[in-house]
């Protein structure tokens, strides 16, 4: 629903930029226009934000690295959400934190949000690896970061 | 049915997650009811797969044993959520950050248990920690000096927030209107041996409803607490905005609060708030305070150190001089705005203490701001002295 706040609905599909370690990527992303019901239920912009930001991040880490989201699980504070490299043993998962930006979207300012989520995920468990990325809405822009402990 | 060989593809842990998703939405739209009884089904079913799990996949089994333990802590169902985490924490196949995370789990499930339940009822219990590292800080060890200044600044500043969004008019001191009418409940629990934290908990008050002033609850207060610790790390002018529509005085409490918690780099390295609590929108992210944070908001504390003119009050600002004398003690001042000429009284020992410490370093004339008030017979009393920079 974020995209259709600053694209036209596709076709054509929404050029998307991917930086991953060091690599670009650009991929057609194809998105529905959303239904009103759709528009209804994600009537709160933050909790849109973050929920449009945790689908296209999963299309984004299962394109470029071939990751498949779990699911969440609790924490106390609120859910966290798991990936898995494709056909690995599920105690291979790793977290993911991510970030949408749907305005102030520019590279610098998404690079500015991925330090932060990528110290978020140093300050969580020391066993585990994790990924980080953040998804600007208007640039059409997706950063991802390894993070190997 | 044989479950599936990935436990986080079983269905029930779809449909757990999808009773916690249904959860999370009542509990925003305001039926805590409903949202603990979402929780509640979430827990039933997580636990269910959890235990399933082998110990040979202690990573798989402690995430989701932790999911489940915090599922029956959200659905407020604390005896239970311990009664879980004991059985994992007693058997194999747990990682030892799941250990610890169950751990911290069970304390918080006991901590909330000692609040009387008539506090958790509405909105409940929100947590808030102040976690302090680096420095000279070890794990559960801190300068007592240190933690004691941060704890009383956190108490004070947790009060003006709750007054400031019941939009009390700013308490120069004394006892809280807020505490007075026990609308919010402030408790301090012990630190948890991880780094040194300072932890609070705010719950409602007993007395729910006193007409003629206006409620808070305490998600709103945290709420409220961390947009002006964001602010904060954006420095006073953003505090300042935050309250634009208060006392400035506010913006000037907090400034000096905030920069009295900030780590300073040498006994304290690092100072994070958090609230583990998913009731709370917009406090997903913990706000760190620098030791850059410190110096920026002690700065603007200082160069705000001068106070603003209230009803009722005369501001006078140019030479004064100091009389203090047995037939009576008072500043005389020409104005540089009207040129007049102006005297104030200095009543007790306190105005003559105020006094004497602004003129310490230039003797008995020196340019000063003074805020005074009208008196008997429209004499004007010192309310307030600040020294400023010579025009010379």
């Amino acid at each position: 629903m974020v995209l259709s706040w600053f694209h036209v609905v596709p076709p054509p599909a929404t050029i998307t930029r991917i930086r991953s370690e060091g690599k670009q990527f650009a991929v057609d992303l194809a998105w529905k226009e959303p239904t009103l019901q759709v528009r209804l239920a994600h009537g709160n912009d933050t909790d849109a934000i973050e929920y449009g930001a945790y689908a296209v991040a999963g299309l984004c880490l299962h394109h470029v690295h071939r990751w498949k989201l779990l699911g969440r699980t609790q924490t106390a504070s609120g859910a966290d959400f798991f990936i898995i490299p494709e056909g690995a043993p599920a105690e291979e998962f790793v977290r993911i934190e991510v970030s949408g930006i749907a305005k102030n979207s520019g590279v610098t300012e998404l690079e500015r949000r991925l330090r932060t989520k990528i110290k978020q995920l140093a300050h969580g468990d020391l066993a585990r690896p994790g990924v980080a990325v953040v998804v600007g809405f208007k640039t059409a822009h997706v950063l991802i970061s390894e993070i190997q402990k | 049915m044989k479950p599936p060989k990935n436990p986080f593809l079983d269905p029930r842990r779809a449909k757990s997650d999808e009773l916690a998703q249904k959860a999370e939405v009542a509990w925003r739209a305001g039926d805590r009811v409903a949202a603990r009884e979402h929780f509640a089904n979430a827990a039933e079913l997580e636990e269910a797969v959890a235990v399933t799990v082998s110990v040979e996949s202690p990573r798989v089994r402690s995430v989701l044993a932790i999911s489940a333990v915090a599922l029956w802590y959200k659905a407020d169902e604390l005896k239970r959520a311990k009664r879980v985490a004991y059985r994992f924490l007693s058997g194999d196949g747990i990682t030892v950050q799941g250990v610890a995370e169950l751990e911290r789990l069970v304390d918080r499930c006991c901590r909330e248990e000692e609040v009387d339940p008539l506090y958790r009822d509405g909105v409940g219990t929100i947590p808030l920690d102040l976690k302090l590292d680096g420095g000279q800080v070890r794990r559960g060890v801190i300068l007592a000096s240190e933690a004691r200044a941060r704890r009383e600044s956190m108490a004070s500043l947790l009060v003006r927030t709750a007054e400031l969004e019941a939009r009390e008019p700013y308490r120069e001191r004394g006892e809280s209107e807020m505490e007075r009418h026990d609308k919010i409940q402030i408790y301090e629990l012990p630190a948890l041996a991880a780094s040194f934290g300072l932890r609070f908990l705010l719950a409602t008050g007993t007395q729910q409803e006193i007409s003629g002033t206006s409620t808070v609850t305490p998600d709103a207060v945290v709420a409220r607490f961390f947009a002006l610790a964001r602010a904060a790390t954006a420095g006073a002018g953003a505090i300042a905005r935050e309250v634009a529509d208060a006392d400035p005085q506010y913006a000037r409490a907090f400034v000096t609060g905030f920069g009295q918690i900030a780590a300073d780099g040498t006994a304290v390295g690092s100072a994070v708030f958090s609230s583990p609590s998913w009731k709370v929108a917009d406090v997903a992210q913990p706000v760190e305070l620098t030791p850059e944070h410190k110096q920026e908001l002690r700065a603007a504390s200082a160069a705000a150190a001068e106070r603003t003119q209230r009803p009722g009050e005369v501001r006078l600002e140019g030479v004064a001089t100091a009389t203090f004398g047995h037939t009576g003690n008072y500043l005389t001042i020409v104005d540089e705005k009207d040129r007049e000429e102006h005297t104030v009284l200095l009543v007790g020992q306190t105005d003559r203490v105020k006094v004497a410490r602004v003129f310490e370093d230039d003797g008995h004339k020196t340019r000063v701001r003074v805020f005074a008030t009208k008196g008997q017979h429209r004499r004007l009393r010192l309310a307030s002295i600040s020294k400023l920079p010579s025009l010379g």
